[in-house]
């Protein structure tokens, strides 16, 4: 083996240097594939991660019988609509288990130009965690109060431009231009919450004797418009409610405890437990993440090609050093190394500045990823994962490099001297 | 006196259809010497030269060269053995272009065996270099930015840095004009004047033989 010292690497580092121009666009070529090979991926694993940490420490959503993604969609995400309410009294019922520490309803149904009124207890406020266990916090204000008290997701107050104490009304139904408003019944918005990245951003809260209040008068889904000036407080008590969110005394008591609710006698019910829901989601996407990665990879492969091409390229017109090396004594072995340790250098500098690339692109969007997609971007991808790419990268370059680098080992050996 | 190159019955050929470029029935030069060795292209020199420098492996005879039996050495043994003990001097492009001339002879270092440490390497090529009259302005420029003169005369430091018991030095002149053909003439054999390196020196040109003490022709020892 040839000693690796630094004058080796000075002769390898100086050649490439000899052919700036074509090492430089190669190497370019090797930084935009790594570039979209750690950003796809860091891209995927960090919504994951977000998609994953939607809601924490909720150990059961109950809803009526339907299926699992799909509860998970309307509870959670306030995607679709419920097609069954659970009643009032399975609700009070549920609350009085001895194994349940806390429960909290939830009823939809109506929106705000678009985003989804979330009715439902004050509690919602100290028992939805996301991420690692993190509460929800206010930016501005408190809870609902009052009845015509609402709470405003993050996102739906930077959009619609609302402030603390400003008046809105809510609308019937889940459209963005919905003809029918509760222009009778303005609220004010009591609280602001901080952004955080989960659905709640992009919601309103009211409490579900507000969601009452708004709908006296309506059957059938339409304003009677009967006369109501005084509402009764007391006859506020929902009827039903969408879904509710359980959170349990022991947690080895989830499965039994789902077993009871999915056997529940008086009405048909599902609970499901969010994580596994939502891994199931995530599953949905897996088609489309192997396609990104798949092209990620064949963008390196490319990428790589290139480089070997220019390598190749380089073999004929180096025939005089190869012949210089074998003359001091320099054996095929060592012209061999040289040019697979060229193939480390650019790959490596490329890698690094792919990846410094990825981390300023990330830090740049960190913004208008969560104003915009609710996907908070984490700059620091700096992690284990990251050597094992450069790991795999590095290996697949030097497979790549055998060609050129077998290439320059016959031409060594067939070197005359002359 | 010991033999330095020592040839006997040694036949070659590129392959076995083509015809013999060497037929040496015995040749021998003796350590120390000074030889020139004179032929037109295409008689078989560089052919020759390959085997004694071990490039070529050799078919059929024997070659000893500074008491190693080179057809018995295995591809990596010859590399070994040239990295050693012999310097070699080609007609042009000895050194790697993008590479100073203090960084040439720094490379040729890497692939002999003496366990020397960078200064005492530093030291001699610094030495080499001045005895062959490199401005040191010249030493960290890329060497294909110096003239062909100024590359033969590093290329001379680059062969000798690691004390070869054996110099072989194939028409160096031929790309430098008449006075610098003869001031390069003269730095070589000032260089090995005091050493007790074998020198082999071939050429084409008749006219540099007035330099050694002894020449011979290659019609006179190959048959072929």
């Amino acid at each position: 083996m040839p000693r690796f010292n630094a004058i080796f690497f000075k002769l390898a580092l100086n050649s490439l240097k000899s052919r700036q121009g074509s090492v430089i666009l190669t190497l370019l070529a090797i930084i935009v594939s790594v570039y979209v090979l750690i950003g796809v991926e860091q891209i995927r694993m960090q919504t994951k991660q977000n998609f994953n940490s939607t809601i924490a420490g909720t150990d059961l959503i109950v809803g009526a019988r339907t299926g699992d993604i799909n509860l998970l969609l309307y509870a959670v995400f306030h995607m679709g609509a419920a097609t069954q309410n659970i009643s009032w009294k399975t609700y009070q019922e549920l609350t009085t288990l001895s194994s349940v520490e806390w429960a909290v309803p939830i009823s939809l149904g109506d929106s705000h130009q678009g985003y989804r009124v979330t009715a439902t207890t004050p509690d919602y406020f100290t028992h939805y965690h996301y991420a690692e266990l993190q509460p929800l916090q206010f930016a501005a204000g408190q809870p609902f109060e009052d009845v015509y008290d609402v709470v405003l997701g993050s996102e739906v107050a930077h959009k619609l431009g609302y402030q603390l104490g400003d008046k809105l009304t809510l609308s019937h139904g889940l459209g963005a231009t919905s003809f029918s408003v509760h222009k009778d019944k303005p609220f004010r918005i009591s609280g602001l919450l901080q952004a955080t990245g989960t659905p709640v951003d992009k919601s309103l809260y009211i409490s579900l004797s507000a969601m009452e209040a708004i709908h006296i008068g309506w059957n059938n889904g339409a304003n009677s418009n009967a006369a109501h000036s005084v509402i009764d407080t007391q006859s506020l008590t929902p009827k039903s409610v969408t879904a509710v969110m359980l959170g349990l005394k022991q947690k080895t008591a989830i499965f039994r405890f789902q077993r009871v609710v999915n056997e529940y006698r008086d009405e048909a019910l599902l609970a499901i437990l969010p994580g596994v829901t939502l891994a199931k989601l995530w599953q949905i996407t897996s088609v489309m993440e192997q396609s990104l990665r798949l092209i990620a990879v064949l963008i390196l492969i490319s990428s790589l090609l290139g480089l070997v091409a220019m390598l190749l390229a380089s073999i004929r017109e180096r025939q005089h050093e190869i012949a210089v090396m074998r003359v001091m004594g320099a054996s095929p072995w060592f012209i061999f190394s040289l040019i697979e340790i060229e193939v480390v250098i650019v790959t490596f500098v490329g890698y690094v500045f792919g990846l410094l690339g990825v981390a300023m692109s990330f830090e740049l969007a960190k913004n208008i990823g969560l104003e915009h997609f609710s996907i908070h971007l984490s700059s620091n991808i700096f992690s284990i994962d990251q050597l094992i790419y450069l790991a795999l990268i590095l290996i697949a370059a030097m497979i790549a490099g055998l060609i050129p680098a077998v290439m320059a080992y016959k031409q060594a050996l067939g070197v005359r001297l002359d | 006196m010991k033999t330095s190159i020592l040839i006997q019955n040694l036949k070659f050929s590129y392959s076995p259809q083509s015809p013999l470029i060497l037929d040496i029935p015995s040749w021998h030069v003796e350590q120390g010497e000074r030889l020139f060795l004179q032929g037109p292209s295409g008689c078989g020199k560089s052919s020759l030269l390959n085997l004694i420098s071990g490039i070529l492996p050799l078919t059929q005879g024997y070659l000893g060269v500074l008491g190693a039996q080179l057809d018995t050495l295995s591809g990596r043994q010859r590399d070994h053995f040239r990295a050693q003990r012999i310097g070699y001097v080609f007609q042009r492009f000895n050194l790697i272009p993008y590479l100073s001339a203090l960084d040439n002879i720094r490379l040729a270092c890497i692939f002999t065996d003496q366990q020397q440490d960078s200064k005492q390497v530093e030291d001699k090529a610094c030495s080499l270099l001045i005895s062959l009259g490199i401005e040191q302005s010249h030493w960290h420029k890329a060497s294909h930015q110096l003239s062909v003169g100024q590359q033969q005369r590093v290329a001379i430091a680059r062969a000798m840095i690691h004390q070869p018991q054996l110099l072989i030095v194939d028409e160096p002149t031929s790309s430098l004009d008449h006075q610098s053909r003869d001031a390069f003439m003269q730095l070589l054999l000032r260089q090995v004047e005091s050493t007790p390196l074998t020198l082999l020196f071939v050429s084409h040109d008749h006219t540099l033989s007035s330099y050694f003490s002894r020449s011979q022709s290659m019609n006179e020892i190959n048959d072929a």
